[in-house]
């Protein structure tokens, strides 16, 4: 059997030792897949984001109960499912998931789920964001902009990319951070305006 | 952005898509373990933000309230046990210290109520009066039991064949 290798487990060690700020990086990764996690349960945008905090308070005051036997996603993923239900019964509503399996093939699932959340405010932000998105990437050099596509919008590891287009991985890696520095500033450009 | 800056946040790119290795690792352990770096931390925000925008997790952040909460407390999680911190205070042992506040914790109420002292001694003194009642009663019968037995051995010896019980004595005398 393969073993996992889980790339937080560095981070959570300092997060168990008390470091907040090891903690605050873990919630920068994780923020969005889990709000996105309770938003498949909860329509009310507010209480997704209160859940999603409690999630991850509950998870740092006990982050030493995590002892490395799955991975750092899949613990918080299930403090994460308790907390949305204790949620639901404290409004009396019955809670609609009992049995979630926690795996990679299942976040691939909700992912494309997620893309499917429609309401007419993030329909607009996800038009407007796609039309800038769709202007900063062609103003990209050609090399950077096919990285990025084949890692965000392909999904393919870096491993992947390198031998698709017969580069090293540290080559592939420095493209994908610097077609995310690039997007990022347009992407904030835009959110400020 | 310097040479540093610039691997540091290229290590934070790596991690955010599981791709980081051991070198990329190593440099987010020194960047946590130094002291505030205020443009990698927000270099890290914007990045993560935007993955969540790309992968369509939309951009609500809730990294600052939970860090400033988790900041606020302090995790019980978080004291390691080895410590010895829970068991002894100030040397002595903490099951001592318990008890002794239990024990407070129970008597100074009571002992707060200047009715429980005052009740304790009325009743103390009132038990003490009737028992002295009680005694001088028992002495008052017992001297007249020893004088009627004294007057009825006196004439028991006086009249020979007539010993009978006092009390039929007193009968037959009393007609």
């Amino acid at each position: 059997m393969v073993e996992l290798q889980d790339p937080d487990l560095k981070i959570v060690e300092l997060a168990q030792q008390g470091s907040a700020k090891a903690f605050d990086l873990l919630v920068l990764k994780y923020q969005g897949r889990i709000m996105a996690l309770i938003s498949r349960f909860i329509s009310d945008r507010g209480l997704v984001e209160d859940v999603a905090q409690e999630s991850f308070i509950k998870a740092y005051r006990s982050i030493n109960t995590f002892k490395g036997n799955s991975l750092f996603y899949t613990w918080l993923y299930r403090v994460a499912v308790n907390t949305a239900k204790n949620a639901l019964s404290y409004q009396g509503r019955r809670v609609p998931f009992n049995d979630i399996a926690v795996g990679t093939d299942h976040m691939e699932d909700y992912h494309q789920e997620l893309h499917q959340l429609d309401n007419p405010e993030s329909h607009l932000i996800s038009e407007q964001l796609k039309e800038t998105l769709d202007i900063a990437l062609s103003a990209l050099p050609a090399e950077l902009q096919q990285a990025f596509q084949f890692r965000e919008f392909d999904g393919l590891s870096y491993e992947q990319i390198a031998i698709l287009m017969e580069t090293p991985i540290g080559t592939v890696r420095s493209r994908i951070f610097r077609a995310r520095s690039y997007l990022e500033i347009s992407i904030s450009e835009m959110m400020n305006t | 952005m310097n040479v540093n800056e610039k691997l540091l946040q290229e290590s934070f790119s790596a991690w955010l898509d599981d791709e980081s290795d051991d070198l990329d690792m190593q440099r987010l352990v020194n960047y946590l373990q130094s002291g505030r770096n205020v443009e990698a931390d927000l270099a890290f925000e914007r990045q993560a933000r935007l993955k969540d925008v790309l992968q369509g997790w939309g951009g609500h952040d809730v990294s600052d309230s939970v860090f400033k909460e988790n900041s606020s407390r302090t995790s019980l999680a978080l004291v390691p046990p080895s410590t010895g911190k829970w068991q002894v205070i100030k040397g002595v042992p903490w099951t001592l210290v318990a008890s002794f506040a239990l024990l407070v914790a129970i008597l100074v109420p009571v002992f707060q109520q200047d009715d429980w002292i005052q009740d304790g001694f009325v009743t103390h003194a009132v038990q003490q009066q009737e028992l002295v009642v009680e005694t001088e009663k028992l002495a008052s019968s017992q001297s007249r039991m020893n004088q009627y037995f004294q007057k009825h051995l006196l004439q028991s010896s006086l009249s020979s064949g007539h010993i009978s019980l006092p009390f039929q004595t007193a009968a037959v005398m009393g007609g």
